[in-house]
């Protein structure tokens, strides 16, 4: 279930700041669940009392960035992992228990019913395996769609990626305590990602033209001389 | 100081943020200064490859080029810097991207050519792989043509040119049309646009021809070849059928004593009527490369650089016939240069067969004879005279039963042909072998082509014994007399042909055949039939006309046997009518069209006449089942072109009349089917399934449900039970009936709530999957259009929520929701004069609920297509500008997407200088859901926006503005810039 949307309360505007306000209604527009997700990691972390606000925000900020390539998908999806490992299982254990060529621990003779179905089975998995959807590829995939307006060279794309996932990593590794960070490093990297999200939802152009054009200038007018 | 690393590091940092900036960037550098830098970097490597898409609705497969802004960047510097250019485009990643072929061509042709040479011949290898360039690539490689030409860099043109204008057997049309026309003309195509051949052909050849002269002209022979060549195995297979078009491709000559390779016969040689003609009108690219090769040989010994001889020993180097075609055609063109020439070309038996002696060959002999010395011309005499007889051309023919008789016609024929040719300078002796000759039973009538000018039988329509005017011009006597005795159907004239004429002069002069309608009694039906139709088309265009004898005729017409003594009734025997089903046909749609109100309706006083004759077609045979089964058309299309489907709609059109005339005559209440018994029996028999099982004429029920319960009310409540069956069994019969229910009768509130089921079984069935083609996703269409007229009306309501609307929301399809949002919208946009406030009221509350439903669901993909619909609504201008402002934005900020952006766009300019905040939120989400595409469609309009809302003072609408510039920006728009730069903020 939803919570109640926080920009009807007083907390909204005392908790994020302009740009993360902005960042809040962006997530909202593709969904409110996203955008709630993001609003309870800044909000734990707002929270100096709470001992525990570092991997808790983290939790939340590495399910949104997990959800985020989703947010407009409605697939069914396939099964994920443990059902897969489970459906592997079940033919194993048939497997085990009709094969006639499981005798005395050992596998003999010529493939029965059930041990075919289980090495089809174990094709079938490892099919998966090697195709599955993962992190990187979901998040790749995700920001090849959000700069699909223009060609973007590969070596950049591949830059944003890395910048993406170090900043997954980084949460992930808070949340699960294998990283104990400072609070002001969380925050650096906190802000870092709200800043690539904002890159990616509010690009600027306007400003960067300006940057490019100043670069530009000083380049060739270096290069005439 | 060159452009430094730190520089680059910092404008790859900014070009990381957005694709736009990237773009930018490239597009903005002047000097070539970065290309070692950038290229350090990384860049100047991959360039983008195609990126095709399937069309699944189309079954096409798109394919796309991303323009590459490092290519682009390249093409603008290479003048500047064509080593360093020159050394970035050799150690490119090699790609199909059109777009960056394009801009290294562009590259190439702005540095010089001996540094495009080295590039060129990369690049011809590339174009070697290709079945097809895209773009205007292949004008651009024109041009490169040109420049390496033209900069002596003649070998890397014409490895350009080679692959560029090659021509390829066209394999999908060759399979096509082979499987059901064995004559079809081969095809071979270019590797881009047929209409762009020329131009590049013109533009590539003029250059080489410059710079390499014969060279230029091999290259062309060397296509024209090599395209012959890829499409022989094709015309091969075909061979048999081509007999009569080709010859074999080795036939021992009978008048030299050696076994010569005859040139090869193809469907070029057949195609080109006669190589000297003007070719501009021709649009097949082998028309233009022949041309062209003409054209290049004749230019080169004009210009002395080639000689005839030379000329005509390239052309000998090759097997085709079309080569000896051409150079017969440039020794006729320099008569004067090469007399010996000529004269051994003439006299060459060995080229060509007697059958496809080409007209090259007579124009020569006719130019050259007159002037050639008194022992050529014997030679020539003697070479037509002994060239053929009867022994060698047996083996030529494609039949093998010709006698000896007809052979020897053929011999004599060819002979006098080729006599006729030079007829006027043949000596005494000749003339006397003329006149022999020509004087030869069935050659006397004979007369000799022109070998310059061409006829071809076309293939057309037969004609008319008369044309309109000379019907026109006589009596309706005359007519009759005429059609009565007139039979002699030819190829050239039939009697089909003869009553369409007919038909459009007794529509354009009704009265003039009506009055006289008996006397067309006895005629042909193909000739009733076409005077009833003219008749019929009369009426539909309010021309007026005495209507007693035109029943008679009908009367006349329906009392006749269906069958035709002596006619097949399934053939159409020399273009005349097989039997009178058409002529019934006819009358029943005569009389429908009559019986509607108009200035040439029936009067009256008919009605036991028009009645009878009804009655009487409705019993025609057709449809019946076995007609329904053999044929793919729907219920409803059988309905209209059946004689008893026409006769049941002739029916209902009876009924209306009968009423109107009643009520007009006695102005009391009126009484159904009370007052026209005849009707309501004929509807009864044929609503039994037992009496007519046709699917057709349930259609006619189905379509004038609204017409039934006009004429009675109580009867047709008590059988539409009958006619929508819901027994599973008579499912067909249901279907019959809704389909032109739902499709074309007019939407009726009293018939809406009768068959309120009906429409509940209709919504029900969607997405059971049956509804997937064309004509369905209309009915479909048709029904969500009523759901909204309904509802805007008052007839359905929101507040059940198991009434006919929630359960149409509930069932339809994403897309069926939209339509119906749209219909609504379009009607709201396209209504004249103002609305009942009820019907907005209506129609606010409608949307708000979607709203609401949209806004409390988790999943609200669901409600984005119908909720982007608003857009037809807002355009519409028909709701307070507040709350459709308000609800525009919400339905956007769900759905993201906007239906009719443009119009929306080109109102919110006029509320901008009211409303900025809400306008500048509008606008911006209205941006943020269009792509670079889209965008085009409201620029204009989004500027004038954007002006004044920089304008407004709000700090609100400024701040928003200035985000929709930037998403502007980011999509490629850069011209929106300059905005933020002219509002001075």
């Amino acid at each position: 279930m939803l919570e109640r949307d926080p920009t009807s309360q007083g907390l909204f505007s005392r908790v994020l700041s302009d740009q993360q306000q902005l960042l809040y209604r962006e997530l909202q527009k593709r969904d409110r669940l996203l955008a709630q997700i993001y609003i309870g990691a800044v909000w734990v972390f707002s929270d100096s009392e709470n001992p525990e606000r570092v991997p808790q925000s983290a939790y939340s900020m590495r399910e949104m960035m997990n959800k985020l390539p989703y947010f407009e998908v409605e697939e069914d999806r396939s099964p994920d992992l443990y059902h897969r490992i489970k459906r592997t299982q079940e033919l194993w254990v048939k497997a085990v228990e009709e094969s006639h060529c499981f005798q005395e621990l050992s596998w003999k003779g010529e493939i029965d019913e059930s041990l075919s179905a289980f090495l089809s089975g174990m094709i079938e998995f490892f099919n998966w395996y090697k195709c599955r959807p993962t992190i990187t590829k979901d998040a790749s995939q995700f920001i090849q769609e959000q700069y699909s307006a223009s060609y973007y060279p590969e070596s950049l794309h591949k830059e944003v990626l890395k910048r993406w996932m170090k900043a997954y990593g980084f949460f992930n590794g808070v949340l699960h305590y294998d990283k104990l960070v400072m609070h002001d490093e969380f925050e650096r990297v906190l802000r870092d990602t709200e800043g690539l999200l904002l890159e990616m939802f509010l690009p600027e152009p306007t400003e960067d033209f300006d940057s490019l054009d100043a670069l530009i200038r000083e380049g060739e007018n270096d290069a005439r001389h | 100081m060159p452009v430094t690393r730190e520089l680059v590091e910092n404008a790859i940092a900014v070009m990381r943020k957005n694709p736009a900036n990237y773009v930018y960037f490239f597009d903005t550098l002047k000097s070539p200064e970065w290309i070692k830098p950038l290229s350090e970097h990384g860049f100047f490597r991959n360039p983008p490859e195609p990126i095709q898409e399937e069309d699944t609705e189309q079954d096409r497969v798109m394919i796309s080029f991303p323009p590459w802004p490092e290519s682009r960047y390249l093409a603008r510097v290479a003048a500047m810097a064509p080593d360093c250019v020159l050394r970035v485009m050799l150690q490119l990643e090699a790609t199909d991207n059109a777009h960056v072929h394009w801009d290294l061509v562009e590259a190439a042709c702005a540095m010089p050519a001996c540094h495009a040479a080295k590039w060129a011949k990369k690049e011809a290898k590339w174009i070697a792989k290709q079945n097809y360039l895209y773009m205007l690539l292949p004008d651009r490689l024109g041009k490169l043509i040109e420049h390496l030409a033209t900069g002596d860099e003649t070998q890397a043109a014409l490895a350009v040119a080679a692959p560029l204008l090659s021509l390829n057997l066209d394999h999908s049309k060759a399979s096509e049309d082979s499987e059901d026309w064995p004559y079809a003309r081969v095809r071979l195509r270019a590797k881009f646009q047929e209409y762009e051949y020329k131009d590049v052909l013109e533009a590539s050849v003029t250059p080489l021809l410059n710079a390499a002269g014969a060279e230029a002209l091999s290259l062309l022979c060397d296509l024209v070849d090599r395209a012959l060549e890829e499409s022989t195995p094709f015309r091969q297979r075909q061979q048999e059928e081509f007999s009569k078009l080709y010859e074999g491709k080795k036939i021992q000559s009978t008048s030299h004593s050696v076994e010569r390779t005859r040139p090869r016969g193809d469907l070029l040689d057949y195609q080109i009527e006669l190589i000297g003609d003007d070719s501009s009108h021709l649009g097949e690219p082998e028309d233009k490369l022949i041309a062209s090769l003409r054209d290049t040989s004749i230019s080169l010994i004009k210009s002395n650089k080639l000689s005839v001889k030379d000329a005509i020993g390239i052309f000998d180097g090759y097997s085709w016939r079309i080569f000896c075609r051409i150079s017969l055609h440039i020794l006729r063109t320099f008569l004067y240069l090469e007399h010996h020439l000529v004269a051994e070309r003439l006299t060459d038996g060995s080229i060509f067969g007697y059958r496809f002696l080409p007209r090259e060959y007579d124009l020569l002999l006719r130019d050259y004879f007159p002037i050639a010395s008194a022992e050529t011309k014997q030679n020539i005499l003697g070479f037509i005279e002994q060239r053929v007889n009867v022994a060698n051309i047996r083996g030529q023919q494609s039949k093998a039963d010709r006698t000896q008789s007809e052979l020897q016609r053929q011999v004599n024929l060819w002979k006098l042909n080729r006599l006729s040719t030079i007829r006027s300078h043949l000596p005494s002796k000749w003339q006397q072998r003329y006149e022999e000759l020509s004087s030869l039973e069935g050659l006397e009538r004979y007369r000799p082509s022109d070998p310059e000018h061409v006829s071809r039988p076309v293939a057309s329509t037969p004609g008319s014994p008369k044309t309109q005017e000379q019907l026109a011009s006589m009596s309706i006597d005359e007519i009759v007399a005429f059609l009565k005795t007139w039979d002699s159907p030819s190829w050239e004239e039939s009697p089909d042909t003869l009553g369409r004429y007919l038909s459009n002069l007794v529509s354009a002069h009704p009265q003039r055949f009506a009055e006289s309608a008996r006397a067309f009694r006895g005629l042909d039906a193909t000739y009733v039939h076409a005077i009833i139709g003219g008749l019929r088309e009369a009426v539909k265009s309010e021309r007026p006309f005495d209507w007693e004898p035109v029943l008679e005729l009908c009367k006349w017409v329906v009392a006749q046997p269906y069958e035709i003594p002596g006619r097949n009734p399934n053939g159409f025997p020399d273009h005349k009518d097989p039997h009178w089903g058409w002529s019934f046909k006819a009358v029943a749609d005569l009389l429908q069209i009559g019986l509607a109100k108009g200035k040439a309706m029936i009067p009256y006083t008919f009605r036991a006449c028009v009645w009878q004759m009804i009655e009487a077609l409705t019993k025609d045979s057709e449809p019946t089942p076995e007609y329904e089964a053999r044929h793919q058309s729907s219920p409803t299309e059988d309905s209209i072109s059946t004689t008893r489907g026409a006769a049941m709609h002739s029916v209902i059109a009876y009924g209306h009349w009968v009423r109107g005339n009643l009520e007009e005559k006695s102005g009391e209440d009126w009484r159904g089917f009370e007052e026209m018994p005849e009707v309501q029996a004929v509807l009864e028999h044929h609503l039994d399934v037992s009496l007519d099982p046709a699917l057709a004429i349930r259609a006619v029920y189905g379509r004038h449900i609204p017409d039934l319960d006009y004429l009675d009310h109580a009867w047709t409540s008590v059988h539409l039970e009958c006619i929508f069956p819901h027994d599973e069994t008579s499912r067909d019969y249901w279907n019959a009936a809704w389909d032109p229910f739902i499709r074309f009768a007019r939407p009726v509130a009293s018939v809406f709530h009768q068959l309120e089921g009906e429409y509940r079984q209709a919504i029900a069935r969607f997405g059971s999957g049956t509804d997937e083609d064309e004509d369905d996703s209309w009915a479909l269409q048709r029904l969500a259009e009523e759901m909204m007229y309904f509802y805007w009306h008052g007839e359905l309501t929101l507040d059940d929520p198991n009434g006919l609307l929630p359960f149409f929301y509930k069932n339809a399809p994403s897309s069926l929701r939209a339509k119906a949002h749209e219909s609504v919208g379009r009607w709201l946009k396209n209504h004249e004069g103002s609305l009942d406030g009820q019907i907005i009221q209506r129609l606010k509350l409608l949307w708000l609920s979607r709203l609401r439903l949209a806004n409390e669901t988790e999943s609200q993909a669901v409600y984005k297509e119908e909720l982007a619909a608003f857009g037809w609504w807002f355009a519409s201008g028909r709701f307070d500008d507040s709350w459709a402002l308000d609800r525009l934005t919400e339905s956007i900020g769900l759905a993201r997407d906007l239906d009719d952006k443009s119009s929306v766009v080109e109102r919110l300019a006029s509320f901008a200088p009211e409303m900025p905040d809400q306008v500048a939120r509008a606008l911006y989400l209205i941006v943020e859901s269009a792509d670079y595409l889209k965008v085009y469609s409201f620029a204009d309009d989004a500027t004038k926006v954007l002006y004044t809302l920089l304008a407004s003072g709000s700090e609100e609408a400024i701040e928003q503005a200035r985000r929709t510039i930037d998403r502007l920006l980011s999509l490629g728009h850069r011209d929106f810039r300059d905005l933020i730069k002219s509002a001075g903020n």
